[in-house]
């Protein structure tokens, strides 16, 4: 019998219309944590929801045959555009398992782990920050019934209800010391590209980010000889030959990446690899050495074109340094990503036209622009604000942020439908405002709607096509009904 | 979508203009929109505010930058070829649209604003409270759904 069934509930699923898309990204977090635990001798039953066999994964009888026979603690994983479901799918398991111990971890608890423990009685245990510690701890507390306040990491409800919260975690300094993600538990084919971390954290203060707050502000990176080494292993044993760095902050020094790059080329590797640059860190030298090792694509978080909101949100660079630097990028890589986020209560239309004035500038240059609408993330400094000045959520049935897209909803052109079905998903967000915040926005009509409007004028945005498909038919047989799926910063490929 | 091709908009053939037109360049950045419209007749209020809003130094640099872009550009200095151009797109994009039948759309997000009725507040009275771990407080919720009634 497993100690421990674990279970991946970060995905990428979107309904477009009566179409669905699916991406499979390669769950490192998880990964990471089996290797951790199989070291220290512990069994862990590994079960991806990401392959889930069916169109509907949020139906909870698919979640609950695909949870069957699970080991006596359940770890569920997710961000925060899932913890709804995962919440709700937590309740259905301590209904169908009431004996088993459910742990939450993941970045989606961050900052509301007191909320989500007085208010959804069946949760047991949170786990904050790095699991690759503090997991063993815990499964050894629980298999040997010691006391989970000596456990470091964790919140947890004592059998009389009170709520602890023990102290944090040191965190992992030494990347290299951890091991390579247990890639074994998955079907590497199915996965788009092999996804990477050579980092965790980021100490950029961002307001709107949740990377930094969620690591507490501490970066660490993985040396470049681990990280080639990984590349070597993955190449050599499971023939990957894309590489996708999926941490914010690949380029922590021009040293560490001119070196990253000198050993992947002297590996003698044929492959390609994504990673994400910063304007403030980058130079020609630095992306002609990653171009000439295999970088096929520079991913930037440009965020705004407006300085006063590039000083406001205190991204480190000016709008002046991004002109500078992307041309220059998308004259060295096949393609260069440029994400902006819009939608700051405080970005005036002059800002936000400053940001339309660039995003139009890099799209006749031949980047690829990526807007996404801000998603208030519980652990951001700008939420922290709003809730300082007193500013007003709204919840809006048609549209949310992309980054709280989960195939709940269906997406048509450029907005959303909630079916019936899911109304007691969407009624838990509604409710519980403090928890997940992400969906919401501050003052639709002002700041939200005419900066969209002007999105979809200059095509960063799709038209609204509201059940075309049933409204079409009859009166043009020749018209698609196909929905284009909406261009998103959280696809892979 | 992002990235989409499409003809060049008043603006990009502005700027287009701008990379390659020394003296266009320098009328561009004294005298923005009025500028630009003798150009681009075709210029959009919501262009003008965005060449409006743009500061000097970014303006001059983009500028800078797409000397050399290739557009497979329709950059057209006279103000006939524009208007041609124009009455063109006008013509072609709706039929692109719609091929060739008019579709009753349901609306937009705009348009729902101006038109939906008001819907449920949501219920904040019965919410358990607790300690939050770093929020300052709770977040207000404003009393409706219906962005209208902000309005």
């Amino acid at each position: 019998m497993p100690d421990l069934t674990l279970v991946n509930l970060n995905m990428l699923f979107m309904r477009y219309g009566q179409e669905i898309e699916r991406e499979l990204h390669v769950p490192l977090g998880c990964l990471y944590l089996c290797t951790a635990l199989e070291k220290l001798g512990y069994e862990v039953d590994f079960r991806d929801y990401q392959t889930v066999p069916s169109d509907q994964p949020f139906d909870m009888e698919v979640f609950l045959d695909f949870l069957a026979e699970p080991a006596p603690v359940i770890g569920l994983s997710c961000m925060a555009n899932l913890l709804p479901f995962t919440i709700l799918a937590m309740r259905a398991l301590r209904e169908r398992f009431p004996d088993r111990r459910l742990v939450l971890g993941g970045v989606g608890s961050k900052a509301v782990e007191d909320h989500l423990l007085a208010r959804f009685p069946w949760i047991d245990i949170i786990c904050r920050g790095e699991g690759e510690r503090t997991a063993p701890d815990l499964l050894d507390a629980i298999k040997t019934g010691r006391d989970l306040s000596t456990v470091d990491g964790i919140s947890f409800r004592r059998s009389d209800g009170t709520i602890v919260h023990n102290p944090d975690r040191e965190r992992i300094r030494d990347l290299d010391s951890i091991g390579f993600p247990s890639w074994r538990k998955i079907d590497l084919p199915r996965y788009a590209g092999y996804g990477m971390m050579t980092s965790r954290g980021c100490p950029y203060p961002c307001t709107f980010c949740s990377v930094a707050p969620v690591w507490n502000l501490e970066s660490y990176s993985r040396s470049p000889a681990n990280i080639v080494a990984e590349m070597v292993q993955l190449n050599r044993q499971a023939g990957v030959d894309l590489f996708l760095f999926q941490d914010e902050f690949f380029v922590s020094g021009k040293r560490h990446v001119m070196e990253f790059c000198r050993l992947l080329r002297d590996s003698g590797l044929s492959v390609q690899w994504k990673a994400f640059g910063r304007v403030n860190l980058m130079d020609v030298e630095m992306m002609q050495a990653m171009a000439d090792s295999g970088c096929v694509e520079l991913r930037f978080g440009i965020e705004s074109g407006s300085d006063r909101v590039l000083e406001r949100i205190r991204k480190g660079f000016t709008a002046v340094a991004t002109l500078e630097l992307i041309p220059q990028a998308v004259k060295l890589f096949p393609r260069v990503d440029t994400f902006y986020v819009w939608g700051f209560p405080f970005e005036t239309m002059d800002d936000f036209n400053q940001s339309l004035f660039q995003m139009v500038s890099f799209r006749m240059m031949g980047a690829r622009i990526l807007p996404s609408l801000l998603s208030l993330l519980p652990q951001t400094q700008v939420y922290r604000e709003i809730l300082s000045e007193g500013l007003a959520l709204e919840f809006c049935p048609y549209l949310l942020p992309e980054f709280v897209f989960t195939g709940h909803e269906i997406t048509r052109g450029g907005e959303i439908e909630i079916p019936p079905q899911y109304a007691e998903y969407f009624g838990l967000i509604q409710s519980n405002p403090d928890v997940f915040p992400g969906f919401f926005h501050v003052d639709l009509v002002h700041n939200v709607l005419p900066k969209l409007a002007l999105l979809r004028q200059f095509g960063f945005y799709p038209e609204a096509q509201v059940q075309a498909e049933q409204t079409d038919t009859e009166s043009c047989g020749a018209h698609s009904p196909r929905i284009a799926p909406q261009e998103l910063a959280t696809r892979a490929q | 979508m992002a990235g989409a091709k499409q003809p060049p908009s008043a603006l990009e053939r502005v700027l287009y203009k701008a990379a390659d037109d020394a003296a266009f360049r320098r009328e561009l950045l004294d005298h923005r929109s009025e500028a630009a419209r003798r150009i681009a007749p075709d210029l959009t209020p919501s262009e003008a505010a965005m060449l409006e809003a743009t500061p000097p130094a970014q303006l001059e640099l983009v500028i800078r930058k797409l000397r050399g872009v290739s557009s497979a550009k329709v950059v057209l200095g006279t103000t006939a070829a524009v208007a041609a151009v124009a009455a063109a797109v006008a013509v072609i994009v709706p039929s692109q649209v719609t091929m060739g039948c008019r579709i009753d759309r349901p609306p937009t997000a705009i348009e729902a604003v101006e038109q939906s009725p008001a819907t449920p507040p949501i219920d904040l009275v019965n919410q358990p409270t607790s300690q939050p771990t770093t929020e300052l407080t709770s977040p207000r919720i404003n009393e409706s759904t219906n962005p209208r009634s902000n309005e």
